[in-house]
């Protein structure tokens, strides 16, 4: 019997889906290991789990991708640097290539932000910002990557995404999985989850511009940064020069960079734990001068 | 010992890591089938979103498919998402996959981004657009990455 049990619970934690827990569960009534009731609990408690960031297809990460973004670029200018932001684009797909999501449903985008703030931003599905005050931060291709590899990190882990109260979520998928809605293009639909998607990007804007993700979620992105820089090739110290550099130059209280992240002191200690446990690929002068050349005049 | 064989295929159909579900569908806006399991190897043709490919064969994290007459490689985050686990099941029941298949395409969508954008006309999608826009091609990504110096050894 504990075996049948297991072989249940292999089918059930394979997969997130409600649904499948749903015919799992059925097939263990059929089977006579579990109750109706018990299938029914089941059932229940992999709902109320699935309904979480998780149930956002990609595309609807997309969609919410835009409207951050859109939101962000109400805040800030952008100048046309073309070939500025092109080379952007190749470090930040160079470093996408060695990730788990090499592809994202729009694909990755970089741009760069005309302020002399100290930021960066990710918004899901890709939409990544980087402020001139954070390229001359800057000092080589390398810390440039690191600074990139740590907003990609935002995307891989969708920490964006996390930051959507789980009630609109539900809400959303309430409306959607509603009995006799034929088309999503229906006008009373449409508005009922724009409500929910307003709500949804104030909760992304709120927490990438104010609040932050807080402690947890960024030691997550640095440690998957360390990851991409030492896959793509990238010096992983860039990290912590960018860091070190951002500690001398921002002021407590200010509203940057400094604002929505944890203490640096704190980052760049465990980044150099991280980096003490195996080896680092050396900066490279090549590299140096390519980022002299394109973007070191910002 | 039937019960139990039928909980083990049971548990086994549900796994579409266990690699048992044969049909995956294209989860990003233009996917791509390549001549072998690598970014920078030739483009063999373009399979749209929701477009629904079989698969032959896994190569870490490449998955060599057919789309109509034609195989090529695609990677796997262009085909695995929460949503795709369950059309993968497909062969679990109709239950499963027109439920599935009734809420693609619903949600926030592009009517919803149009409400959206009614509500915030402060709001400009101009640079989002643009931004979209950029295109780098393999041929570029692979000439800027031979060019990085990444072949030194790592100290």
């Amino acid at each position: 019997m504990t075996r049948t049990i297991r072989l249940i619970l292999l089918g059930l934690s394979l997969t997130s889906c409600a649904q499948l827990a749903d015919v799992s569960s059925k097939i263990a009534v059929q089977a006579g290991v579990l109750s109706s009731s018990q299938a029914d609990a089941l059932k229940r408690s992999s709902e109320a789990v699935t309904k979480t960031f998780e149930d956002i297809t990609p595309s609807q990460e997309y969609y919410l991708g835009r409207s951050v973004s859109a939101t962000l670029l109400s805040k800030y200018a952008v100048t046309p640097h073309i070939q500025e932001n092109r080379y952007l684009n190749l470090i930040g797909k160079t470093l996408v290539l060695s990730s788990s999501k090499p592809e994202t449903f729009p694909n990755y985008h970089f741009l760069i932000l005309d302020s002399d703030e100290i930021n960066a931003f990710a918004a899901p599905s890709g939409f990544v910002f980087v402020t001139k005050g954070m390229i001359r931060l800057c000092q080589n291709e390398d810390d440039l990557a690191a600074v990139l590899a740590h907003e990609i990190s935002h995307v891989l882990n969708s920490h964006a995404l996390r930051a959507i109260k789980t009630s609109r979520i539900t809400s959303a998928l309430t409306i959607i999985g509603g009995e006799g809605i034929k088309t999503a293009a229906n006008n009373s639909i449409v508005n009922q989850l724009m409500g929910t998607f307003e709500g949804s990007i104030d909760d992304m804007t709120q927490t990438l511009t104010n609040s932050g993700y807080g402690r947890s979620l960024e030691s997550e992105a640095d440690k998957t940064a360390v990851a991409l820089l030492q896959k793509s090739g990238y010096n992983q110290e860039g990290l912590v020069r960018v860091l070190e550099r951002l500690k001398a130059k921002t002021k407590p209280g200010a509203k940057d960079f400094t604002a929505t992240h944890p203490d640096t002191d704190d980052r760049i200690s465990e980044v150099k734990d991280w980096l003490s446990e195996g080896s680092v690929n050396p900066v490279s002068a090549l590299r140096t001068t390519r980022f002299t050349r394109t973007i070191g005049r910002l | 010992m039937k019960k139990k064989l039928a909980l083990f295929g049971a548990a086994l159909l549900l796994s579409p890591a266990l690699g048992f579900a044969t049909s995956l569908m294209v989860e990003v806006q233009q996917g791509q089938l390549r001549s072998e399991p690598t970014f920078f190897s030739k483009i063999i043709t373009n399979v749209g979103y929701h477009n629904s490919v079989t698969v032959l064969e896994e190569r870490g994290p490449w998955r060599l498919v057919q789309f109509k007459q034609q195989k090529g490689w695609m990677h796997i985050s262009a085909l695995m998402s929460s949503n795709v686990k369950l059309n993968a099941g497909l062969s679990l029941g109709d239950s499963i996959s027109s439920k599935d298949v009734s809420l693609a395409g619903k949600g926030f969508t592009k009517e919803v981004e149009n409400a959206f954008r009614k509500q915030h006309s402060e709001l400009s999608f101009a640079w989002v657009d643009k931004m979209e826009k950029v295109k780098i091609t393999s041929s570029e990504l692979e000439k800027f990455a031979a060019g990085s110096d990444f072949s030194t050894v790592a100290r």
